[in-house]
């Protein structure tokens, strides 16, 4: 199970459906109201700058995981040590994306069935999905992309006529503080998150670019985030967006050809549910790696079920309810994602860095 | 409810050890008894009690009186 490599496509593919996952279904940073489009345009290049540092970090001991890489530099104790914030990261992001479909499911189609029982059924597909191994997952998103991508360009064309431009301008009449607060929102939710990635570079095939894999990844997943966030406003509007609280969901309701093709949102949920199939078993399988790499575990498939059935009871226990949970991902989280997102790893690659200087400049006095 | 909730962690737990093609050693055993343990007590606590505390509380609360907000 820890020989499995996956094809640079193949972990291309899964990045952009973690990235797309929750963010289609509860959209990014709203701080800019009819801009939002634009803040999330700006968030995908300027996140450039620190996805570089983690594709850094992976390139410097290609094969190997954050949490190898960290005990192999800075010895067995202090390297676990420092690799318990990322399993901690990967732990509570799994329970709060699952948290989030939790939400959107019962709010959308079951609103009178407790919201632990899509949860757990959720759960238990992810759970079975990271047991199988990371080349399952990486299969699965080479198909779901194809699937969701098709969703995509239908929907976006059948939705055409309830686009109205006008929804977009007056453009950038805020002022810059907002600009900057939703480009931090959109940073941290979601390209930020694509750090427990890290922690599972030790499954793609050294072959492979880690520059090409991960940046071709933002930046689709980018365009298409705000691509979607533009729809949205164009058929929403900025005010109705900002109220909605699962505004892709709301756009793709409006469909209606004729009287005869509408109630589309079905489908589209269908692809979401696909997305964050995915992106809670990338977290789930870094936080279960990480956890069996801590305790000196070489296979980490045993722990997948504790921890998995821990992430459910997580998950319920986050928040009280739906507003708490929308409170908690625009005012909470980039504040609290941006020590693992970016102090963390700044800090790892600089003290890296300074090693690896250290060590050829004492090779080159040896000489 | 609990009665319920132990004989479905039990259950699950015996699947899932009964399918691991790794070597179980006692430590791992251990380790994973005490996971669920911990799993399955949470899950009973979350049906009985009303009030339980977010393991977010403490974070939200804390990035608050950091943001000012």
């Amino acid at each position: 199970m820890n020989n499995e490599k996956l094809a640079g496509t193949q972990i291309t593919k899964t990045i952009i459906l973690f990235l797309i996952g929750s963010t289609m279904v509860i959209g990014t940073g709203v701080e800019a109201g009819r801009d939002m489009w634009i803040s999330t345009l700006a968030a995908t290049f300027l996140s450039l700058p620190v996805i570089l540092i983690y594709c850094r970090i992976a390139s410097l001991f290609p094969g190997k995981d954050l949490i190898e890489i960290l005990e192999l530099n800075f010895g067995k104790l202090i390297g676990r040590l420092l690799s318990i914030p990322f399993i901690w990261f990967a732990f509570h992001l799994a329970a709060i994306v699952l948290r989030n479909f939790g939400e959107f499911i019962s709010t959308i189609a079951l609103p009178e069935t407790p919201k632990t029982v899509p949860m757990i059924i959720f759960a238990f597909i992810c759970i079975l999905a990271v047991k199988a191994g990371i080349e399952t997952i990486g299969r699965c998103s080479q198909y779901f992309i194809l699937l969701i991508a098709v969703e995509i360009i239908i929907v976006n064309m059948l939705n055409i006529p309830n686009m109205e431009i006008e929804n977009l301008r007056p453009l950038m009449t805020l002022e810059a503080s907002k600009y900057m607060q939703s480009i931090f929102t959109a940073f941290s939710f979601p390209f930020g998150e694509t750090v427990i990635f890290l922690m599972l570079f030790s499954s793609v095939q050294k072959k492979n670019s880690v520059y090409k894999i991960f940046l071709s990844a933002i930046i689709i997943a980018g365009l298409i985030i705000s691509f979607t966030t533009a729809r949205n406003i164009m058929v929403l509007g900025p005010n109705t967006m900002e109220a909605m609280y699962f505004p892709s969901y709301s756009a793709i309701s409006r469909v209606n050809i004729g009287n005869f093709l509408q109630r589309m949102e079905i489908v589209v949920t269908i692809a979401f549910l696909l997305a964050g199939f995915i992106k809670i078993s990338v977290a789930l399988l870094a936080a279960t790696k990480g956890f069996a790499r801590l305790f000196g575990f070489e296979d980490y498939a045993i722990w997948v079920v504790p921890i998995g059935l821990l992430m459910v009871n997580m998950s319920y226990l986050l928040y009280d309810d739906i507003t708490e949970m929308f409170e908690w991902a625009q005012k909470i989280w980039p504040y609290y994602a941006f020590p693992f997102q970016v102090i963390l790893p700044i800090g790892i690659w600089i003290a890296l860095e300074v090693k690896r200087m250290l060590k050829e400049k004492k090779q080159q006095v040896e000489l | 409810m609990w009665i319920m909730m132990i004989i479905s962690y039990i259950t699950v737990s015996f699947f899932d050890l009964k399918s691991t093609k790794d070597k179980i050693t006692t430590g791992k055993l251990m380790l994973y008894i005490f996971l669920m343990a911990v799993s399955c007590a949470i899950g009973i606590a979350n049906g009985y009690v009303l009030d339980m505390p977010s393991p977010a509380e403490p974070l939200r609360r804390m990035v608050l009186s950091i943001t000012g907000k």
